[in-house]
């Protein structure tokens, strides 16, 4: 018998090609935000909600990852803006390679951002890179406030908690300034926005943070 | 919950690092498997022995080691490690800390004869 060191990550080939990724979306200068909570959070409606104020003044992009239907980019397709579907057929995360075949459906060099909708799971994708340059997990307040605490790595590996369906609170128990606290609890650095696709709340100020963001991201790629 | 996919991974890894592995079989693989990484290594093992029916690694037995949950106090930066979320830290009692470890999905060796 004979011990063979590997010492490698299993993930290594998907890193790979999210670390290719990366270059590309850098090279395009487009802003990359993956999106991922658990399903009926509110992704796509957050997206649609955010497209009606950021686009057309910014281009935007649209990947959809879905395990079975093409439903949520035919919602986005209306916007008529660029969207790329990925259907999964039963894996339950978005992977680097599916990423690297989408954005050839994609005009990248003529975005200023673009989404990527994972499918609704809140364990493994936060496993697989996909070369963005933020995380943002959406967490609707109809899924009680331990959601943080029961999925350290997907809130601990995101920059951005969208607090969802705020218009539900009068009528629902939940203790959001708990919630806050469990998220906060993983990931001190997290920043946290109150929204609703409802009544539009907090919606303005999410689209704040991404204009910053990519106004700060070009700033450094300029000065670099 | 995405077993299937890394028993893929780690066959195909295996593969593609050692195309030219003069052995006349892989007895077992040892992984590090992180607490929060998600996998049950029964559910693993289950998809590694279907998926790599046929392949050098077919009838291979996978081994874990188990990764801890490490984290860093937000405050004081002492590291410890936590069997869930409902820890404070055990020198300054403040809440607040940053994952460091426990997502690890490694293949540390294999043994072959």
């Amino acid at each position: 018998m004979e011990i063979i060191t590997v010492e490698q990550k299993i993930l290594k080939k998907n890193d790979e090609i999210a670390a290719d990724l990366r270059k590309k979306f850098d090279e395009a200068n487009v802003f990359v935000i993956n999106m991922v909570s658990s399903p009926g959070s509110g992704k796509t409606s957050i997206i649609e909600r955010t497209l009606k104020i950021i686009s057309p003044a910014l281009s935007v992009g649209v990947i959809e990852g879905d395990i079975q239907t093409s439903i949520d980019a035919e919602r986005i397709a209306q916007f008529n803006i660029p969207v790329a579907q990925i259907i999964t057929n039963g894996t339950c995360h978005l992977e680097a390679r599916m990423i690297e075949q989408a954005i050839n459906q994609l005009p990248l060099k003529d975005l200023d951002v673009l989404f990527i909708e994972n499918v609704g799971n809140l364990v493994c994708p936060s496993s697989y890179y996909l070369g963005e340059h933020a995380k943002v997990v959406i967490m609707s307040v109809t899924e009680g406030e331990d959601k943080p605490l029961k999925y350290p790595a997907m809130f601990s590996k995101s920059c951005v908690l969208l607090m969802n369906k705020t218009d539900l609170l009068p009528h629902i128990i939940f203790d959001i300034t708990k919630a806050k606290k469990f998220a906060l609890k993983i990931n001190p650095d997290l920043k946290i926005y109150e929204t609703s696709c409802y009544d539009n709340t907090g919606i303005m100020q999410w689209c704040d943070w991404i204009t910053n963001e990519l106004k700060l991201k070009r700033c450094k790629s300029t000065i670099g | 919950m995405h077993e299937a996919t890394i028993a893929k991974n780690i066959i195909e890894l295996i593969q593609t690092e050692f195309p030219e592995l003069n052995c006349k079989r892989i007895y077992s693989v040892k992984l590090r498997i992180g607490e929060l990484s998600g996998i049950y290594p029964e559910s693993l093992e289950y998809y590694f022995q279907e998926l790599s029916k046929n392949t050098i690694l077919e009838n291979t037995k996978l081994s874990f080691e188990k990764a801890p949950i490490k984290v860093i106090c937000a405050v004081c930066s002492t590291i410890f490690e936590i069997i869930n979320m409902d820890y404070d830290c055990p020198n300054c009692k403040n809440s607040q800390f940053n994952i460091i470890g426990g997502d690890e999905l490694e293949i540390i060796n294999m043994e072959v004869e």
